[in-house]
């Protein structure tokens, strides 16, 4: 993809970024991150098919951070979850330049996030018909078969939060896992602990989670986590109208109050 | 890594076709037994139900057997307070386990993790497990591209740490060959399944698997590497999860968590990682590894230096795990081959 | 127990509770068991793991010195989970100990040789257990220093101890805070232990020191020792690390292929400065 990595070049060059967060293909052939510092670096870049990893989730490391001015391609998913970050105030001006190739292998950089938010609304991602299949068929299963579904699954977890580590939207500097006065979540990975964490991620993520699933892919005891960031996506959308990472302004139904809520025990 | 030339006590060869009623002789005699299955595209061990699902050719499970010696979550103790004082219970640990299939490079995984263990403040716990569990090794006949057993002197067709190892060696037959004194007692609990045999030349038969580094170059310079950049420059990709020591045979680090109802509660110890950003963090807020970069280089300085100076060996014993695992494309041979380039 | 697990703790009786300063406490321990008291000894610079069933354990020296047997004193400072629960506990409480772990002051190798003991803040306690296993056999020692300093009066740890070890004649005692932590009636010096340091400088000939303190005590103390003489060879001091087993298995404490609560916490200056500086 020679424009692309023309354009990288260009950009280490001029100083415009003093690191580039792309892709390489690494010693054993898979396709990993790479962090471009110098134009001849940038031979190793690699785009395509195999570039799957969301890298919005290296934004937020301190040791990319310290570069000041960082270049990140972005496939649509890593789109959305800058987005969705710069929405919550992650993201300081002058911080990033983002560059996409469209789906006619044009090379484009963003001048601002109301790009981004146009270049999204433009480049919807179809709904995944089979994982609403296998979710529609959870719901139909009577409670408590439903609910043993989850703890087969969940009593495979090892609690190595890889889930959380590859996830651009769990930036808190300090997990509600790593808080032990009170210890909210239980540490150890039983039944109940990997329970409490599951479920708690997935409140923390519920209308912010862009469902690039990286969370399932990543998970090395193949937990179908897809199916609860599909799941809370739906609901989100379906309650109260919002898709995750589509706005360049915070719009979150579940920190949001208004006077005039139906509900009376908030007024 | 040290290979013991362990004396082999016999050979014999088992009929693939026996293994169902081999399997089905040992859950009958009220043992647990675990095989390697295969689910979606991972294998796993998981006890014994059917021959169908049982899965000889995979590469290597995504997660090693070292939870038989040491589990994800083990209780230590339980308390209860009783008339005011507290009354304190030990777990009960004895059911006795057969692990079939691991491959060669994670019996000697599973050797060192129980050496760790059992030397100096011994515990209690791997040492009750150890005693009642026998290997069974599959000798490998495929291997990929992040396997690297031979760089740390072992090979597809060890016998270190095992106490049967099985070889195919086509023809509907496994070479069997039996290493300790537990072996042996079990091939003679259904010695009607076994026939005698003679010594092979194994590498005939298992995958021969290509250098990828100077190991004892490494380990002689490595404390040379401490100040390079190359620990930051490799480990940008690092986001600090569990994942690689977590499926790692050789990790042993963990934590200890108290839970309790008020009532009564119990004292566990479950898996930790030194990957994670608070694992040396001390309540004062001063963390000794701050950076991932620092805490990238002490696992691998572990396993190929600290272990060796602290019990002669070194600890990796080149699965390719954490390789395979990573959900961010960390390769300690790229670290490796990344140090020993002038 | 005949499985020998080493988590099983000691049953012990908060005896007494001393508040020694602001989120400061000293707690005088007895065994429940007459077994395990008759049974237990320790040596001087040793730690144990103390935990209240529930909420878990900590990592604390043993202060106490081991020539006085019945009882060992340990002193914390409320900064967690743990020890909240224990700043929360009261006299006839009973907690779990661990122990002892870790190793030793050599102090039979200092049989005639002057000691001078320099501590800043909460890293007293530390060596208040060598102190006093010192001044209990005090006839095998020369001259014996303590210079100890802290922020305010009111950090002053041991401030019984601290009136009975400067009325003693067989020891010198110069205490100091920082400036700006004096109070009107402070009689001590005023300034950092390092500069109080050079203000009384020991006489390297035949002494010991013995540092215990903040990382930028320790690192501000150790050029002004050197200038005075002394060899890395004649300097202790006793590291602290985060820690969980106390065994040497849970890897939370190493620094680079030692385990702190194992091969250490106690080192000789060269021997520190033989590892990376992890800790």
């Amino acid at each position: 993809m020679q424009e692309l990595n023309n354009k990288i070049a260009e950009l280490l060059t001029n100083n415009l970024v003093s690191i580039f967060i792309s892709y390489k293909r690494g010693l054993n052939g898979k396709i990993k991150p790479a962090f471009f510092t110098k134009p001849d670096e940038v031979d190793e870049n690699y785009f395509g098919d195999e570039a799957q990893q969301n890298l919005a989730v290296y934004v937020h490391k301190p040791e990319v951070k310290k570069y000041s001015k960082v270049g990140i391609l972005a496939n649509i998913f890593a789109l959305k979850a800058l987005l969705q970050l710069y929405a919550e105030n992650q993201i300081k001006d002058n911080y990033l330049t983002i560059v996409t190739v469209n789906q006619d292998n044009k090379v484009i950089v963003f001048a601002d996030f109301n790009e981004i938010e146009s270049y999204i609304a433009q480049h919807q991602i179809e709904k995944n018909t089979d994982e609403h299949k296998e979710i529609d068929k959870l719901l139909s299963l009577p409670r408590e078969e439903r609910w043993e579904f989850w703890v087969e699954q969940l009593s495979s977890c090892i609690k190595c939060y890889a889930c959380r580590a590859i996830c651009p939207m769990c930036y808190c500097s300090k997990c509600t896992v790593e808080l032990n006065q009170p210890q909210w979540i239980s540490v150890p990975a039983h039944s109940l602990g990997n329970f409490e964490w599951h479920i708690m991620r997935m409140m923390h993520l519920a209308g912010r989670c862009i469902n690039c699933q990286e969370c399932s892919r990543v998970c090395p005891m193949d937990i179908p986590l897809h199916l609860l960031t599909t799941k809370i996506n739906s609901d989100m959308e379906e309650e109260f109208g919002q898709i995750a990472g589509t706005k360049t302004t915070l719009d979150f139904a579940l920190n949001t109050f208004k006077v005039d809520d139906y509900e009376n025990f908030i007024r | 890594m040290k290979i013991l030339s362990g004396k082999i006590m016999n050979y014999k060869t088992l009929k693939i076709d026996n293994l169902d009623l081999f399997f089905n002789e040992i859950k009958k005699s009220g043992k647990n037994l675990l095989v390697t299955k295969k689910k979606g595209t991972t294998t796993y061990f998981s006890s014994f139900i059917n021959i169908n699902d049982v899965d000889f050719n995979y590469i290597q499970t995504t997660i090693s057997p070292k939870s038989v010696l040491f589990p994800k979550v083990e209780e230590l103790i339980s308390f209860k307070k009783d008339d005011g004082i507290y009354v304190m219970t030990e777990p009960n640990i004895e059911k006795e386990t057969i692990v079939f299939g691991l491959r060669p490079c994670d019996a000697v995984g599973l050797e060192y993790l129980s050496n760790f263990f059992l030397n100096e403040n011994s515990d209690f716990a791997v040492k009750l497990r150890k005693e009642n569990t026998t290997l069974i090794t599959l000798a490998c006949k495929n291997f990929d591209e992040n396997c690297f057993c031979t760089s740390v002197g072992l090979s597809p067709a060890s016998t270190q740490g095992t106490d049967i190892c099985l070889t195919d060696i086509g023809n509907g037959l496994f070479h069997v060959e039996i290493i300790t004194d537990k072996g042996e007692k079990l091939i003679a609990e259904h010695s009607a399944l076994f026939s005698n045999a003679e010594k092979i030349n194994k590498e005939n038969y298992v995958a021969q698997v290509p250098l990828k580094f100077d190991c004892d170059n490494f380990t002689k310079n490595i404390k040379d590497y401490y100040n390079s950049e190359k620990w930051v420059v490799n480990s940008l990709s690092c986001l600090g999860c569990g994942a690689c020591a977590f499926v790692c045979p050789t990790c042993t680090c963990f934590d200890i968590e108290d839970e309790t109802n008020l009532v009564c509660g119990t004292r566990l110890r479950c898996w930790d990682s030194c990957a994670f950003g608070i694992f040396t963090l001390h309540a004062s807020e001063h963390n000794p590894k701050p950076m991932q970069s620092d805490r990238w280089r002490h696992r691998v300085l572990h396993k190929f230096y600290y272990s060796k100076t602290n019990m002669d060996t070194i600890s990796c014993v080149g699965c390719g795990r954490c390789i395979r695992v990573c959900p961010a494309g960390m390769n300690i041979l790229e670290q490796i081959l990344d140090l020993q380039e002038a | 127990m005949e499985n020998n697990n080493m988590y099983l703790p000691y049953l012990m009786k908060i005896d007494k509770i001393t508040c020694e300063a602001p989120s400061i406490k000293t707690f005088k321990l007895k065994f429940i068991n007459k077994e395990d008291e008759e049974s237990f000894n320790f040596k001087a610079g040793q730690f144990g793991e103390y935990s209240i069933f529930g909420e878990g354990e900590s990592t604390f020296c043993i202060a106490s010195s081991p020539t006085r047997k019945g009882y060992i004193e340990c002193t914390f400072r409320e900064v967690g989970k743990v020890t909240s629960a224990l700043a929360n506990c009261e006299e006839g409480d009973i907690i779990g100990f661990r122990g002892p772990y870790g190793n030793t002051f050599p102090i039979e190798q200092w049989t005639g040789k002057n000691l001078i003991f320099i501590a800043g803040g909460i890293a007293l306690p530390p060596l208040r257990c060598v102190i006093w296993n010192a001044l209990d056999l005090r006839d095998k020692f020369k001259d014996i220093t303590i210079l100890y300093g802290a922020k305010t009066v009111d950090d002053l740890v041991y401030k019984y101890e601290l009136e009975d070890w400067k009325n003693r004649n067989d020891v010198k005692l110069i205490t100091t805070v920082d400036p700006g932590g004096e109070t009107q009636d402070w009689t001590g010096e005023v300034g950092f232990v390092p500069h109080i340091l050079e203000k009384y400088p020991p006489h390297s000939n035949n002494t010991i020191a013995i540092v215990c303190g903040p990382p930028i005590m320790i690192k501000l103390t150790m050029p002004i020792l050197m200038k005075l003489g002394f060899t890395n060879e004649n300097i202790f001091t006793t590291l602290e690390n985060r820690m969980k087993c106390g065994i040497g298995k849970c890897g939370h404490c190493m620094v680079g292929n030692n385990y702190v609560c194992k091969d250490g916490p106690v080192y000789r200056y060269d021997e520190l400065l033989q590892l990376p500086l992890e800790y």
